[in-house]
Protein backbone atom coordinates (compact mmCIF):
# COMPACT_ATOMS: atom_id res chain seq x y z
CA UNK A 1 0.00 0.00 0.00
CA UNK A 2 2.62 2.71 1.30
CA UNK A 3 4.55 1.75 -2.02
CA UNK A 4 1.49 2.45 -4.14
CA UNK A 5 1.45 5.57 -2.48
CA UNK A 6 4.95 6.52 -3.20
CA UNK A 7 4.80 5.95 -6.37
CA UNK A 8 1.80 7.43 -6.86
CA UNK A 9 3.33 10.48 -5.88
CA UNK A 10 6.49 10.08 -7.76
CA UNK A 11 4.04 10.17 -10.74
CA UNK A 12 2.55 12.97 -10.24
CA UNK A 13 6.18 14.80 -9.46
CA UNK A 14 7.22 13.56 -12.55
CA UNK A 15 4.11 14.73 -13.99
CA UNK A 16 4.30 18.39 -12.42
CA UNK A 17 7.87 18.76 -13.88
CA UNK A 18 6.82 17.90 -17.37
CA UNK A 19 4.78 20.81 -16.91
CA UNK A 20 5.47 23.62 -19.17
CA UNK A 21 6.25 27.39 -18.31
CA UNK A 22 4.26 30.03 -20.01
CA UNK A 23 4.73 33.95 -19.78
CA UNK A 24 1.60 35.78 -19.33
CA UNK A 25 1.81 39.46 -20.68
CA UNK A 26 -0.78 42.19 -20.36
CA UNK A 27 -1.24 44.77 -22.52
CA UNK A 28 -3.64 47.48 -20.95
CA UNK A 29 -5.40 50.53 -22.41
CA UNK A 30 -3.97 52.86 -20.80
CA UNK A 31 -6.74 55.73 -21.43
CA UNK A 32 -9.64 52.81 -20.72
CA UNK A 33 -7.67 52.30 -17.33
CA UNK A 34 -7.67 55.97 -16.19
CA UNK A 35 -11.24 56.20 -17.13
CA UNK A 36 -12.16 53.26 -14.87
CA UNK A 37 -14.45 54.46 -11.67
CA UNK A 38 -13.83 53.55 -8.44
CA UNK A 39 -16.34 50.95 -8.43
CA UNK A 40 -14.43 49.54 -11.50
CA UNK A 41 -11.42 50.19 -10.23
CA UNK A 42 -12.05 47.63 -6.76
CA UNK A 43 -14.13 45.36 -8.93
CA UNK A 44 -10.92 44.14 -11.00
CA UNK A 45 -8.51 44.48 -8.27
CA UNK A 46 -11.03 41.87 -6.83
CA UNK A 47 -11.91 39.99 -10.11
CA UNK A 48 -7.46 39.86 -10.16
CA UNK A 49 -7.01 38.33 -6.65
CA UNK A 50 -9.96 36.02 -7.42
CA UNK A 51 -8.31 34.64 -10.68
CA UNK A 52 -4.65 34.77 -9.25
CA UNK A 53 -5.87 32.95 -6.30
CA UNK A 54 -7.90 30.21 -8.37
CA UNK A 55 -4.71 29.77 -10.09
CA UNK A 56 -2.50 29.49 -7.08
CA UNK A 57 -4.99 26.72 -5.99
CA UNK A 58 -4.78 24.88 -9.35
CA UNK A 59 -1.02 24.42 -9.43
CA UNK A 60 -1.17 26.22 -12.20
CA UNK A 61 0.70 30.42 -11.13
CA UNK A 62 4.11 30.42 -10.70
CA UNK A 63 4.13 33.75 -9.94
CA UNK A 64 2.46 37.51 -10.99
CA UNK A 65 3.55 41.02 -10.78
CA UNK A 66 2.35 44.89 -11.57
CA UNK A 67 4.73 47.46 -13.43
CA UNK A 68 4.93 50.63 -13.20
CA UNK A 69 4.42 53.02 -15.80
CA UNK A 70 8.18 54.32 -15.81
CA UNK A 71 10.74 52.67 -17.65
CA UNK A 72 14.35 52.80 -18.80
CA UNK A 73 15.24 51.76 -22.58
CA UNK A 74 19.25 50.81 -23.23
CA UNK A 75 19.92 50.10 -26.73
CA UNK A 76 22.97 49.99 -29.36
CA UNK A 77 26.80 49.34 -28.79
CA UNK A 78 27.03 52.35 -27.19
CA UNK A 79 24.13 51.70 -24.92
CA UNK A 80 21.99 54.65 -25.07
CA UNK A 81 19.89 55.38 -21.88
CA UNK A 82 16.89 56.37 -23.12
CA UNK A 83 14.65 57.06 -19.50
CA UNK A 84 11.07 58.02 -19.46
CA UNK A 85 7.20 57.09 -19.36
CA UNK A 86 6.14 56.16 -22.70
CA UNK A 87 2.63 57.12 -23.17
CA UNK A 88 2.92 57.91 -26.18
CA UNK A 89 1.59 54.52 -26.74
CA UNK A 90 -2.23 53.18 -26.12
CA UNK A 91 -0.81 50.26 -25.10
CA UNK A 92 1.26 49.58 -21.96
CA UNK A 93 2.76 46.13 -20.76
CA UNK A 94 0.59 46.87 -17.20
CA UNK A 95 1.83 43.11 -15.43
CA UNK A 96 2.89 40.20 -16.32
CA UNK A 97 2.03 36.18 -14.48
CA UNK A 98 4.24 33.41 -14.54
CA UNK A 99 2.30 30.10 -15.67
CA UNK A 100 2.44 26.52 -15.75
CA UNK A 101 0.67 24.08 -17.72
CA UNK A 102 0.92 20.84 -19.59
CA UNK A 103 0.56 22.77 -22.98
CA UNK A 104 -0.12 25.62 -24.59
CA UNK A 105 -4.11 24.78 -25.01
CA UNK A 106 -4.52 24.66 -21.31
CA UNK A 107 -2.77 28.55 -20.90
CA UNK A 108 -5.31 29.66 -24.07
CA UNK A 109 -7.96 28.38 -21.85
CA UNK A 110 -6.73 30.10 -18.53
CA UNK A 111 -5.89 33.02 -19.91
CA UNK A 112 -9.44 33.69 -21.52
CA UNK A 113 -10.58 34.31 -18.08
CA UNK A 114 -7.70 36.93 -17.35
CA UNK A 115 -9.56 40.38 -16.17
CA UNK A 116 -7.42 42.48 -18.17
CA UNK A 117 -9.22 41.54 -21.12
CA UNK A 118 -12.44 43.58 -18.82
CA UNK A 119 -11.41 46.91 -19.80
CA UNK A 120 -10.22 46.86 -23.17
CA UNK A 121 -6.61 45.29 -22.44
CA UNK A 122 -4.99 42.65 -24.22
CA UNK A 123 -3.10 39.17 -23.32
CA UNK A 124 0.06 37.78 -25.35
CA UNK A 125 1.32 34.51 -24.00
CA UNK A 126 4.73 33.99 -24.80
CA UNK A 127 5.76 30.00 -23.86
CA UNK A 128 8.92 29.88 -22.39
CA UNK A 129 11.75 28.28 -23.69
CA UNK A 130 12.62 24.95 -22.72
CA UNK A 131 15.00 21.89 -24.21
CA UNK A 132 16.44 19.22 -22.22
CA UNK A 133 19.79 18.67 -22.50
CA UNK B 1 -27.47 43.43 8.96
CA UNK B 2 -25.72 46.20 10.35
CA UNK B 3 -21.94 44.41 10.81
CA UNK B 4 -22.68 43.08 7.00
CA UNK B 5 -23.07 46.79 5.51
CA UNK B 6 -20.49 48.18 8.06
CA UNK B 7 -17.61 46.14 6.07
CA UNK B 8 -19.31 46.61 2.77
CA UNK B 9 -18.89 49.91 3.62
CA UNK B 10 -15.41 50.12 5.00
CA UNK B 11 -13.97 48.42 1.81
CA UNK B 12 -15.31 50.30 -1.36
CA UNK B 13 -13.26 52.10 -2.89
CA UNK B 14 -16.15 54.82 -3.70
CA UNK B 15 -15.85 55.64 0.36
CA UNK B 16 -11.77 55.49 -0.13
CA UNK B 17 -12.23 58.38 -3.17
CA UNK B 18 -14.26 60.45 -0.71
CA UNK B 19 -12.03 59.88 2.28
CA UNK B 20 -8.92 60.34 0.46
CA UNK B 21 -9.62 63.15 -1.46
CA UNK B 22 -10.97 64.71 1.88
CA UNK B 23 -7.84 64.49 3.27
CA UNK B 24 -5.86 65.36 0.26
CA UNK B 25 -7.88 68.80 0.04
CA UNK B 26 -7.32 69.36 3.13
CA UNK B 27 -3.37 69.33 2.97
CA UNK B 28 -2.58 70.67 -0.51
CA UNK B 29 -5.69 73.35 -0.71
CA UNK B 30 -8.22 73.85 -3.66
CA UNK B 31 -5.13 74.97 -6.16
CA UNK B 32 -4.30 71.36 -6.42
CA UNK B 33 -7.66 69.49 -6.96
CA UNK B 34 -6.57 68.25 -10.18
CA UNK B 35 -3.49 66.61 -9.05
CA UNK B 36 -5.19 65.25 -6.31
CA UNK B 37 -8.13 63.76 -8.30
CA UNK B 38 -4.89 61.97 -10.56
CA UNK B 39 -3.31 61.14 -7.53
CA UNK B 40 -6.26 59.11 -6.11
CA UNK B 41 -6.86 57.27 -9.32
CA UNK B 42 -3.19 56.37 -9.03
CA UNK B 43 -3.30 54.99 -6.17
CA UNK B 44 -6.12 52.64 -6.91
CA UNK B 45 -4.57 51.69 -9.95
CA UNK B 46 -1.14 51.02 -7.99
CA UNK B 47 -3.40 49.29 -5.67
CA UNK B 48 -4.82 46.91 -8.04
CA UNK B 49 -0.91 45.98 -9.38
CA UNK B 50 0.44 45.45 -6.55
CA UNK B 51 -2.19 43.92 -3.79
CA UNK B 52 -2.24 40.14 -3.99
CA UNK B 53 -4.03 37.44 -2.24
CA UNK B 54 -2.02 37.23 0.46
CA UNK B 55 -0.37 40.53 0.29
CA UNK B 56 -2.76 43.36 0.59
CA UNK B 57 -2.33 46.06 3.53
CA UNK B 58 -4.06 45.77 6.58
CA UNK B 59 -4.61 49.47 6.43
CA UNK B 60 -5.57 49.77 3.01
CA UNK B 61 -6.91 53.31 3.65
CA UNK B 62 -3.40 54.56 4.83
CA UNK B 63 -1.90 53.07 1.97
CA UNK B 64 -3.65 54.22 -0.85
CA UNK B 65 -3.63 57.81 1.58
CA UNK B 66 0.30 57.47 1.55
CA UNK B 67 0.84 56.49 -2.12
CA UNK B 68 -1.78 59.12 -3.45
CA UNK B 69 0.07 61.80 -1.26
CA UNK B 70 3.66 61.11 -2.61
CA UNK B 71 1.79 61.35 -6.03
CA UNK B 72 0.62 64.47 -5.42
CA UNK B 73 4.08 65.94 -4.07
CA UNK B 74 5.62 64.45 -7.22
CA UNK B 75 3.41 66.00 -9.40
CA UNK B 76 4.22 69.14 -8.18
CA UNK B 77 7.80 68.80 -7.70
CA UNK B 78 7.38 67.84 -11.79
CA UNK B 79 5.31 71.21 -12.15
CA UNK B 80 8.57 72.82 -10.77
CA UNK B 81 6.19 74.80 -8.24
CA UNK B 82 7.75 73.69 -4.85
CA UNK B 83 10.22 76.01 -5.75
CA UNK B 84 7.99 78.93 -5.50
CA UNK B 85 7.95 78.55 -1.36
CA UNK B 86 4.51 77.03 -1.49
CA UNK B 87 3.66 75.78 2.18
CA UNK B 88 1.82 72.81 2.63
CA UNK B 89 0.63 71.34 6.05
CA UNK B 90 3.19 68.68 7.20
CA UNK B 91 1.21 65.52 7.83
CA UNK B 92 1.49 65.84 11.45
CA UNK B 93 -0.15 69.18 11.23
CA UNK B 94 -2.85 67.97 9.34
CA UNK B 95 -5.34 65.57 11.41
CA UNK B 96 -4.97 62.37 11.52
CA UNK B 97 -5.73 61.17 8.03
CA UNK B 98 -8.12 58.38 8.92
CA UNK B 99 -10.32 60.79 10.61
CA UNK B 100 -13.53 61.34 8.20
CA UNK B 101 -13.03 64.92 6.72
CA UNK B 102 -15.67 64.54 4.55
CA UNK B 103 -18.38 66.60 5.69
CA UNK B 104 -16.14 68.97 7.24
CA UNK B 105 -14.95 69.11 3.05
CA UNK B 106 -18.61 69.66 1.73
CA UNK B 107 -19.90 72.14 4.35
CA UNK B 108 -16.25 73.88 3.26
CA UNK B 109 -17.54 73.84 -0.51
CA UNK B 110 -20.76 74.74 0.27
CA UNK B 111 -19.66 77.79 1.93
CA UNK B 112 -17.66 78.81 -1.56
CA UNK B 113 -19.67 82.30 -2.59
CA UNK B 114 -20.05 82.53 -6.27
CA UNK B 115 -19.99 78.85 -7.28
CA UNK B 116 -23.32 77.63 -8.13
CA UNK B 117 -25.27 74.96 -6.35
CA UNK B 118 -25.64 72.75 -9.21
CA UNK B 119 -21.74 72.69 -9.68
CA UNK B 120 -20.98 72.28 -6.40
CA UNK B 121 -23.70 68.86 -6.03
CA UNK B 122 -22.11 67.92 -9.43
CA UNK B 123 -18.47 68.15 -8.28
CA UNK B 124 -18.94 66.50 -4.58
CA UNK B 125 -20.87 64.09 -5.95
CA UNK B 126 -17.61 62.98 -8.05
CA UNK B 127 -15.03 63.26 -5.57
CA UNK B 128 -16.51 63.03 -1.86
CA UNK B 129 -18.89 60.10 -3.51
CA UNK B 130 -16.44 58.67 -5.54
CA UNK B 131 -19.59 58.68 -8.16
CA UNK B 132 -18.01 58.80 -11.72
CA UNK B 133 -19.07 60.99 -14.18
CA UNK B 134 -21.45 58.68 -16.54
CA UNK B 135 -22.67 57.32 -12.95
CA UNK B 136 -23.65 61.23 -11.89
CA UNK B 137 -25.08 61.83 -15.86
CA UNK B 138 -27.44 58.72 -15.01
CA UNK B 139 -28.56 60.08 -12.18
CA UNK B 140 -28.96 63.81 -12.69
CA UNK B 141 -30.14 63.84 -16.88
CA UNK B 142 -27.08 65.83 -17.46
CA UNK B 143 -24.97 64.90 -20.39
CA UNK B 144 -21.61 63.53 -19.92
CA UNK B 145 -20.20 66.28 -21.69
CA UNK B 146 -22.09 69.12 -19.32
CA UNK B 147 -20.81 67.22 -16.27
CA UNK B 148 -17.21 67.46 -17.11
CA UNK B 149 -17.73 71.41 -17.91
CA UNK B 150 -19.36 71.83 -14.57
CA UNK B 151 -16.49 70.02 -12.63
CA UNK B 152 -13.43 71.78 -14.52
CA UNK B 153 -15.66 74.77 -13.89
CA UNK B 154 -16.16 73.91 -10.41
CA UNK B 155 -12.63 73.52 -9.77
CA UNK B 156 -11.52 77.26 -11.54
CA UNK B 157 -14.37 78.52 -9.10
CA UNK B 158 -12.99 76.66 -5.94
CA UNK B 159 -9.46 78.32 -6.58
CA UNK B 160 -10.88 81.35 -7.14
CA UNK B 161 -13.34 81.45 -3.90
CA UNK B 162 -10.45 80.28 -2.04
CA UNK B 163 -7.60 82.64 -2.62
CA UNK B 164 -8.13 84.89 0.26
CA UNK B 165 -9.35 83.19 2.69
CA UNK B 166 -7.38 81.14 5.27
CA UNK B 167 -8.01 77.33 4.53
CA UNK B 168 -9.16 75.07 7.35
CA UNK B 169 -11.77 72.54 7.20
CA UNK B 170 -14.12 73.16 10.00
CA UNK B 171 -17.14 73.40 11.32
CA UNK B 172 -17.71 76.94 12.56
CA UNK B 173 -19.49 79.60 11.28
CA UNK B 174 -21.84 77.36 9.02
CA UNK B 175 -24.58 79.33 7.89
CA UNK B 176 -28.60 77.77 7.61
CA UNK B 177 -28.01 78.19 4.19
CA UNK B 178 -25.06 76.23 3.47
CA UNK B 179 -26.26 73.54 5.58
CA UNK B 180 -29.28 73.70 3.50
CA UNK B 181 -27.29 72.95 0.66
CA UNK B 182 -25.35 70.18 2.37
CA UNK B 183 -28.58 68.11 2.89
CA UNK B 184 -29.70 68.43 -0.59
CA UNK B 185 -26.50 67.15 -1.55
CA UNK B 186 -27.22 63.98 0.89
CA UNK B 187 -30.27 63.77 -0.80
CA UNK B 188 -29.62 63.57 -3.93
CA UNK B 189 -26.48 61.01 -3.18
CA UNK B 190 -28.96 58.98 -1.39
CA UNK B 191 -31.47 58.71 -4.60
CA UNK B 192 -29.17 57.89 -6.64
CA UNK B 193 -27.72 54.86 -4.34
CA UNK B 194 -31.12 53.65 -3.69
CA UNK B 195 -32.06 53.81 -7.76
CA UNK B 196 -28.56 52.27 -8.87
CA UNK B 197 -28.75 49.44 -11.16
CA UNK B 198 -25.70 47.23 -11.41
CA UNK B 199 -25.55 44.41 -14.37
CA UNK B 200 -23.31 42.21 -13.09
CA UNK B 201 -24.01 41.96 -9.46
CA UNK B 202 -27.47 41.94 -10.49
CA UNK B 203 -28.30 44.55 -7.78
CA UNK B 204 -30.76 47.48 -7.84
CA UNK B 205 -29.61 49.24 -5.27
CA UNK B 206 -26.21 50.59 -4.21
CA UNK B 207 -26.89 50.01 -0.50
CA UNK B 208 -23.35 51.28 0.82
CA UNK B 209 -24.35 54.65 -1.05
CA UNK B 210 -27.43 55.17 0.85
CA UNK B 211 -25.24 54.07 4.04
CA UNK B 212 -22.81 56.84 3.17
CA UNK B 213 -25.38 59.43 3.02
CA UNK B 214 -26.73 58.00 6.30
CA UNK B 215 -23.93 58.46 7.86
CA UNK B 216 -23.02 61.88 6.47
CA UNK B 217 -26.52 63.11 7.68
CA UNK B 218 -26.21 61.48 11.25
CA UNK B 219 -23.28 63.50 11.79
CA UNK B 220 -24.60 66.64 10.53
CA UNK B 221 -27.49 66.22 12.80
CA UNK B 222 -25.27 65.89 16.18
CA UNK B 223 -23.31 68.59 14.74
CA UNK B 224 -25.85 71.01 14.13
CA UNK B 225 -28.81 69.43 15.69
CA UNK B 226 -31.75 71.25 12.97
CA UNK B 227 -35.14 69.83 12.54
CA UNK B 228 -34.87 68.95 8.36
CA UNK B 229 -31.79 66.66 9.08
CA UNK B 230 -33.79 65.12 11.45
CA UNK B 231 -36.66 64.62 9.09
CA UNK B 232 -34.05 63.97 6.35
CA UNK B 233 -32.65 61.26 8.48
CA UNK B 234 -36.40 60.05 9.14
CA UNK B 235 -36.93 59.75 4.93
CA UNK B 236 -33.86 57.58 4.58
CA UNK B 237 -34.94 55.32 7.26
CA UNK B 238 -37.84 54.22 6.11
CA UNK B 239 -37.09 53.87 2.59
CA UNK B 240 -33.76 51.88 4.00
CA UNK B 241 -36.62 49.78 5.98
CA UNK B 242 -37.85 48.29 2.62
CA UNK B 243 -34.36 47.58 0.74
CA UNK B 244 -34.61 43.65 1.99
CA UNK B 245 -38.23 43.22 0.42
CA UNK B 246 -37.18 45.34 -2.96
CA UNK B 247 -35.63 42.37 -4.62
CA UNK B 248 -36.38 38.83 -5.04
CA UNK B 249 -34.91 36.64 -7.08
CA UNK B 250 -33.46 38.73 -9.28
CA UNK B 251 -36.75 40.43 -9.60
CA UNK B 252 -37.78 44.42 -8.65
CA UNK B 253 -40.68 44.12 -5.95
CA UNK B 254 -43.07 46.72 -6.51
CA UNK B 255 -44.04 48.20 -3.06
CA UNK B 256 -47.13 47.41 -3.07
CA UNK B 257 -46.23 43.62 -3.74
CA UNK B 258 -43.50 43.52 -0.70
CA UNK B 259 -43.76 41.15 2.11
CA UNK B 260 -43.92 43.63 4.75
CA UNK B 261 -42.88 41.58 7.07
CA UNK B 262 -38.96 41.79 5.61
CA UNK B 263 -38.96 45.17 6.21
CA UNK B 264 -36.67 45.98 9.14
CA UNK B 265 -37.95 47.36 11.95
CA UNK B 266 -35.31 49.08 13.17
CA UNK B 267 -34.91 51.52 10.63
CA UNK B 268 -38.80 52.18 10.88
CA UNK B 269 -38.33 52.71 14.62
CA UNK B 270 -35.33 54.92 13.61
CA UNK B 271 -37.12 56.73 11.13
CA UNK B 272 -40.35 57.25 13.48
CA UNK B 273 -38.11 59.55 16.26
CA UNK B 274 -36.85 60.83 13.75
CA UNK B 275 -40.03 62.58 12.58
CA UNK B 276 -39.87 65.49 14.20
CA UNK B 277 -42.78 67.94 13.07
CA UNK B 278 -40.55 71.26 12.42
CA UNK B 279 -41.87 74.51 12.82
CA UNK B 280 -41.88 75.30 8.78
CA UNK B 281 -42.71 72.78 6.48
CA UNK B 282 -40.34 71.41 4.55
CA UNK B 283 -40.01 68.54 1.88
CA UNK B 284 -37.79 65.84 3.46
CA UNK B 285 -40.64 65.79 6.36
CA UNK B 286 -43.44 65.82 3.87
CA UNK B 287 -41.76 62.83 1.83
CA UNK B 288 -41.08 61.29 4.54
CA UNK B 289 -44.67 61.48 6.09
CA UNK B 290 -45.76 59.92 2.97
CA UNK B 291 -43.38 57.23 3.13
CA UNK B 292 -44.76 56.59 6.15
CA UNK B 293 -48.27 56.78 5.29
CA UNK B 294 -47.76 54.42 2.39
CA UNK B 295 -45.87 51.80 4.55
CA UNK B 296 -48.57 51.83 7.58
CA UNK B 297 -51.50 51.96 5.28
CA UNK B 298 -53.72 49.51 5.62
CA UNK B 299 -55.54 49.35 2.75
CA UNK B 300 -55.19 51.06 -0.59
CA UNK B 301 -58.64 52.80 -1.04
CA UNK B 302 -59.53 55.93 -2.69
CA UNK B 303 -59.41 57.46 0.20
CA UNK B 304 -55.88 56.68 1.05
CA UNK B 305 -54.57 57.96 -2.20
CA UNK B 306 -56.70 61.28 -1.32
CA UNK B 307 -54.72 61.40 1.68
CA UNK B 308 -51.58 60.92 -0.23
CA UNK B 309 -52.81 63.22 -3.20
CA UNK B 310 -53.00 65.73 -0.44
CA UNK B 311 -49.49 65.67 0.57
CA UNK B 312 -47.78 65.82 -2.49
CA UNK B 313 -49.97 68.55 -3.39
CA UNK B 314 -48.17 70.96 -0.29
CA UNK B 315 -44.80 68.68 -1.59
CA UNK B 316 -45.14 70.72 -4.78
CA UNK B 317 -45.55 73.94 -3.00
CA UNK B 318 -42.13 73.30 -1.54
CA UNK B 319 -40.12 71.90 -4.27
CA UNK B 320 -40.49 71.96 -8.24
CA UNK B 321 -39.35 68.81 -9.21
CA UNK B 322 -41.10 66.92 -12.05
CA UNK B 323 -40.55 63.90 -10.10
CA UNK B 324 -42.79 64.57 -7.76
CA UNK B 325 -45.11 65.90 -10.16
CA UNK B 326 -45.36 62.31 -11.84
CA UNK B 327 -45.66 60.75 -8.43
CA UNK B 328 -48.65 63.29 -8.03
CA UNK B 329 -49.74 61.33 -11.26
CA UNK B 330 -49.80 58.58 -10.61
CA UNK B 331 -51.58 59.03 -7.43
CA UNK B 332 -54.19 61.06 -9.34
CA UNK B 333 -54.86 57.97 -11.88
CA UNK B 334 -55.40 55.71 -8.61
CA UNK B 335 -57.58 58.14 -6.96
CA UNK B 336 -59.24 58.24 -10.45
CA UNK B 337 -59.18 62.22 -11.39
CA UNK B 338 -57.63 60.91 -14.97
CA UNK B 339 -58.20 64.30 -16.16
CA UNK B 340 -56.35 66.61 -13.45
CA UNK B 341 -53.73 63.42 -13.84
CA UNK B 342 -53.35 64.14 -18.29
CA UNK B 343 -53.61 67.55 -17.51
CA UNK B 344 -50.51 67.58 -14.68
CA UNK B 345 -48.52 65.15 -17.29
CA UNK B 346 -49.08 67.80 -19.91
CA UNK B 347 -46.76 69.91 -17.91
CA UNK B 348 -44.52 67.72 -16.55
CA UNK B 349 -43.84 66.52 -20.36
CA UNK B 350 -42.32 69.67 -21.43
CA UNK B 351 -39.69 69.49 -18.48
CA UNK B 352 -38.10 65.75 -18.93
CA UNK B 353 -35.78 64.64 -21.35
CA UNK B 354 -38.02 62.82 -24.39
CA UNK B 355 -38.82 59.01 -23.75
CA UNK B 356 -37.72 59.67 -19.65
CA UNK B 357 -38.89 56.52 -18.81
CA UNK B 358 -40.64 56.64 -15.39
CA UNK B 359 -42.34 59.85 -17.25
CA UNK B 360 -43.74 56.91 -19.79
CA UNK B 361 -44.56 54.83 -17.65
CA UNK B 362 -46.61 56.74 -15.62
CA UNK B 363 -48.11 58.07 -18.72
CA UNK B 364 -48.69 54.54 -20.08
CA UNK B 365 -50.77 54.09 -16.60
CA UNK B 366 -52.77 56.65 -17.02
CA UNK B 367 -53.83 55.79 -20.45
CA UNK B 368 -54.15 52.33 -19.57
CA UNK B 369 -57.33 52.95 -17.56
CA UNK B 370 -59.16 54.01 -20.89
CA UNK B 371 -56.96 53.64 -23.68
CA UNK B 372 -55.68 50.56 -23.77
CA UNK B 373 -53.86 50.99 -27.25
CA UNK B 374 -52.28 54.15 -26.57
CA UNK B 375 -50.73 52.41 -23.65
CA UNK B 376 -49.49 49.26 -25.13
CA UNK B 377 -47.44 51.80 -27.39
CA UNK B 378 -46.01 53.96 -25.21
CA UNK B 379 -44.70 50.68 -23.35
CA UNK B 380 -43.21 49.60 -26.40
CA UNK B 381 -41.36 52.29 -26.78
CA UNK B 382 -39.94 52.09 -22.97
CA UNK B 383 -38.99 48.31 -23.53
CA UNK B 384 -37.47 49.59 -26.58
CA UNK B 385 -34.99 51.95 -24.55
CA UNK B 386 -34.68 49.69 -21.64
CA UNK B 387 -31.31 48.22 -21.73
CA UNK B 388 -31.72 46.88 -18.24
CA UNK B 389 -32.88 43.07 -17.66
CA UNK B 390 -33.99 43.24 -14.39
CA UNK B 391 -36.57 46.48 -15.20
CA UNK B 392 -37.58 44.88 -18.53
CA UNK B 393 -38.68 41.75 -16.97
CA UNK B 394 -40.36 43.97 -13.67
CA UNK B 395 -42.82 46.72 -16.73
CA UNK B 396 -43.51 43.09 -18.62
CA UNK B 397 -45.12 41.64 -15.61
CA UNK B 398 -46.17 44.70 -13.62
CA UNK B 399 -47.58 46.16 -16.78
CA UNK B 400 -50.55 44.32 -17.71
CA UNK B 401 -52.13 44.89 -13.80
CA UNK B 402 -50.17 47.72 -12.31
CA UNK B 403 -47.03 48.49 -11.33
Amino acid sequence: MSKNGSANCLYSELKLLKMKKYLLLLHEDIEKMQQLSPKEMEELGNSHMAWAEKLGKSGHLISGEGLEENSVQISGKDSIVKDGTFLESKEMIGGYYLLQAKDLKTVIELAKGCPCHLYGGTTEIRPIMEYEE
Amino acid sequence: MKNKNASVVESSYRTFYGKLFSALFSQFGANYVSEIEDAIQNSFYKSLKSWKPNKVPTNKENWLFIVARNDVLNQIKRENQLQSEIHFKSTEETKNPIEDLRLKTILFLAKSKNVSSKVKVIFILKNIFGLHINEISECTLLSQDAIYKSISRAKKDFRQATKDTDFDLTFKQVSENEIAIVEEILYAVFNIGFDSFSEKIKSIINEDLCLEALALAKILSDQFERTTTKNLLALFCFHLARIPSKVKNNKIISFFEQDKKNWNNDFIKLAFHYLEKPEKLNKYYVEALIASKHMTATKNDIEHWNEIIKLYKIMLSLSNSPIMKLNLCYCLSKAQKIDEAKALLETVENELPNEHIYLSLVKANIFNNKQTLESEKIIDQVLKNINQKIRREYILENMSTDF
